[in-house]
């Protein structure tokens, strides 16, 4: 669903974020992506989903190549960033009637959409007030939802679980689980590692822009807890 | 406290104009961007101080040497004061830096002065730039004394004290009465505009007054001058009275009546400011939400729907960019109710009113069109039109469409007023319509090109998009440039009908829309 092949990424002034990542990505994966502060987490997904250009390497969404076929990609595709800004002006009826009417989602597939997920997230009595009076998690909670309206083919999420009310945090994952059985790929980044080793099925590390561990999370762990691997990995590469 | 003000002002001054990301950014395209608008600005500068020089110069050459300064100031303070109506407001109520504020040990009073006092330093350095070049030409030409130098300077210092306190009066006035409303937006919209258009039409009937006395009566041209400017604004006769007769109890009485004004306001508004911010930010939340129908809508609609509510939920956006429109509206107001000589008069350009008014027409609503700075105004929320699945041509044509939706009624409205007035027929009556239309569009899609070629995304307050940035000075440097080529020709060349020099206008205007189409990339 998702493949990174050679990712090089350099801001300008020479920082190199990201440096020669390749990741697979398939279609019923949880895929965690951990790293450092710093590592190049945010760069290689907003990369991935068309907010910064890169330097070289190729990105497929799908089959498609994310530089030569975007909109094909993004159809595909939904994106919550790590600090949910949404248009703080509109009302949460109309920020998620937007983004169905810009994914082209039928009247009816949406009104089901919305009335089921903003129930079980329970923010469905504040969808007509302007996101602006929303709290942080209310309005993650509602980039959620927009987010699976459109039920796509690949979830990147940068941070999910911060902001989120243990709760919503628990429903999310009932919710990624859902539609990853449904044969849809999630790609997210996260501090947290217990949830990742509960979470996913498969695991990446990332330090200084490198790809430095990769794999099945039952594998990688083993007898070991993914804390003590991530601590592990990444000081035997700072160490190298 | 005076710490508390010094540190607090130096934060608010560090995000003006983006002088702190040019000192540490790295980026070299951001840096060039600052050079250019250095540039931008030492160009306006220098056609400021050549225009003030000349007036000067004329006053002096009339034998009107002593109202030079009484003039300046008077300019001074009017500049001022429409440079902040728009934005005191704003700057000072400001609850999102408030809140960051407030948070700090710092007291209120600390972090109104500190606002005040960034209005006030930007303020001083427009009031020296137009202030030292006439004084400059009064010195080479008058040889006036060492004291017109010194109470210049001094009376430079404070003179934007009055006009900011009087803006800042009517931004916390406009801020209080709209706090008050659920609909807080709106209100602060319609009371300034409504505070725009009284000083406008005021200003009108006060320059008809002054040219037509001017006409009458030559000889007496200084003293009515100075009769004029005594009584609508006398400070600025107090610092003519120092500067020019060393009249040192004059420029006290302007330092107190300043000062004091000042002071006076921020005594007062020391006790509503918390309450005015808190009102101001809140937002009712009903919670009771009921679900209707939902219906399914184009992209193209979904976009437009989106970008108007955007538009019309900031104040300072839509005051700063609709004014062009409603001077285009008043002008056409103007047509009909005024007689051609007077307009002319107001206008200054005898004679040539007919000739001009499709150009005037199509100038003001594209003034500062509201797309030069629409894809900066999406500022933090950028992300999200980098990543829906639309093309690049849906987010333009978005953008030009809803500048055009809200030009229209002003469009449809001021053209049945000059056909009612007028009654133009052939040629005449198809340059009215189309020189304007041709120049909204223009407008919009001028905008649009240089502010995809300038964006600012990393901006804290909307002040610092709307009336600071690049793209809505270059944008107006354009839009004037567009105007004041065909302006030149039609006052020049008099020989010239003015449907060729319309024709040709409005045909390069339209292969500058069709070049910029093929040409823009978003950031």
């Amino acid at each position: 669903m998702l493949e990174v092949k050679h990712l090089t990424k350099t801001y300008k002034g020479g920082k190199t974020a990201v440096a020669d990542l390749s990741l697979h990505v398939h279609a019923g994966d949880i895929y965690g992506f951990i790293g450092h502060n710093g590592a190049g987490k945010t760069t290689t997904i907003k990369s991935i989903v068309g907010i910064h250009d890169f330097d070289s390497g190729e990105i497929l969404i799908d089959g498609k190549n994310v530089r030569t076929q975007p909109l094909a990609c993004k159809k595909v595709t939904a994106y919550i960033p790590d600090n949910p800004d949404i248009y703080e002006y509109l009302t949460g009826i109309q920020y998620l009637n937007f983004l169905a009417d810009i994914w082209q989602v039928s009247a009816t597939e949406r009104e089901e959409c919305i009335r089921a997920e903003a129930d079980d997230f329970g923010i469905y009595s504040v969808l007509g007030d302007l996101v602006s009076t929303y709290s942080h998690g209310m309005r993650q909670k509602l980039a959620i939802i927009g987010a699976l309206l459109h039920e796509p083919k690949l979830l990147v999420l940068d941070e999910p679980f911060v902001g989120l009310d243990p709760e919503a945090s628990l429903l999310l994952k009932g919710k990624m689980h859902a539609l990853c059985e449904k044969g849809s790929a999630i790609f997210f980044s996260t501090h947290v590692l217990e949830v990742a080793e509960k979470l996913c099925n498969r695991i990446a590390v990332i330090s200084g822009g490198r790809l430095i561990v990769e794999g099945d999370t039952g594998e990688l762990t083993r007898d070991k807890s993914l804390e003590d691997v991530f601590m592990e990995v990444t000081h035997h590469d700072k160490a190298d | 406290m005076t710490r508390q003000i010094r540190l607090l002002t130096r934060l608010s001054l560090y995000g003006m104009f983006g002088l702190n990301e040019f000192r540490h950014t790295r980026d070299v395209r951001k840096k060039r961007r600052y050079y250019l608008f250095g540039i931008l600005w030492a160009f306006l500068i220098v056609m400021l101080a050549g225009y003030v020089c000349a007036l000067s110069y004329g006053f002096i050459t009339m034998g009107m040497g002593r109202i030079v300064p009484a003039a300046l100031s008077v300019s001074v303070s009017l500049l001022i004061f429409f440079f902040t109506i728009f934005k005191a407001g704003p700057v000072l109520f400001d609850r999102k830096a408030y809140e960051k504020q407030i948070a700090m040990p710092v007291t209120v009073r600390a972090i109104i002065v500190s606002r005040f006092l960034s209005m006030y330093i930007t303020s001083m350095l427009l009031g020296f730039l137009v202030m030292l070049p006439g004084m400059a030409v009064c010195g080479v030409l008058e040889n006036p004394g060492v004291t017109f130098w010194i109470y210049g300077i001094a009376a430079g210092i404070f003179l934007p004290l009055l006009p900011l306190t009087l803006a800042s009066i009517l931004g916390a006035l406009i801020a209080g009465i709209s706090s008050r409303w659920r609909r807080k937006n709106l209100i602060s919209i319609v009371l300034t505009i409504g505070f725009a258009c009284v000083i406008m039409i005021g200003s009108m009937r006060m320059s008809t007054m002054e040219e037509s006395r001017l006409l009458a009566m030559m000889e007496q041209m200084a003293a009515q001058l100075e009769g004029q400017i005594q009584s609508t604004y006398p400070p600025a006769m107090w610092i003519a009275d120092a500067m020019v007769r060393g009249e040192a109890v004059k420029l006290a009485l302007f330092l107190a009546v300043s000062l004091g004004s000042f002071l006076l306001f921020l005594e007062i508004l020391r006790h509503f400011y918390v309450n005015i911010c808190m009102l101001l930010g809140a937002r009712e939340a009903k919670g009771n939400y009921r679900m209707e129908v939902l219906r399914k809508k184009s992209v193209l609609r979904t976009m437009v729907e989106r970008e108007l509510r955007h538009y019309f939920s900031s104040t300072i956006y839509v005051t700063n960019t609709l004014i062009g429109e409603i001077a285009m509206l008043i002008l056409a107001i103007a047509v009909l109710v005024m007689d051609t000589e007077a307009l002319e008069t107001i206008l200054g350009i005898p004679g040539a009113v007919s000739r001009m008014l499709p150009l005037l027409m199509g100038f003001l609503p594209v003034v500062l069109p509201l797309t030069a700075c629409s894809i900066s105004m999406e500022g933090k929320q950028w992300w999200m039109l980098q990543t829906l699945p639309v093309t690049e041509k849906d987010v333009i044509r978005s953008k030009v469409v809803t500048k055009l939706l809200v030009s229209l009624p002003f469009y449809l409205v001021s053209e049945v007023l000059l056909f009612v007035a007028l009654r133009p027929k052939g040629t005449d009556a198809i340059c009215l319509l189309a020189v304007p239309a041709a120049y909204i569009v223009f407008g919009a899609r001028a905008g649009l090109a240089v502010n995809c070629r300038f964006p600012l995304f990393d901006w804290e307050n909307e002040v610092r998009v709307v009336k600071q940035s690049a793209s809505t000075m270059l944008t107006m440097l354009v839009c004037m440039a567009s105007m004041l080529i065909p302006a030149v020709v039609l006052l020049v060349c008099p020989d010239i009908p003015a449907a060729v020099v319309y024709a040709v206008t409005t045909v390069l205007l339209a292969a500058a829309v069709w070049g910029m189409d093929r040409k823009t990339v978003l950031p």
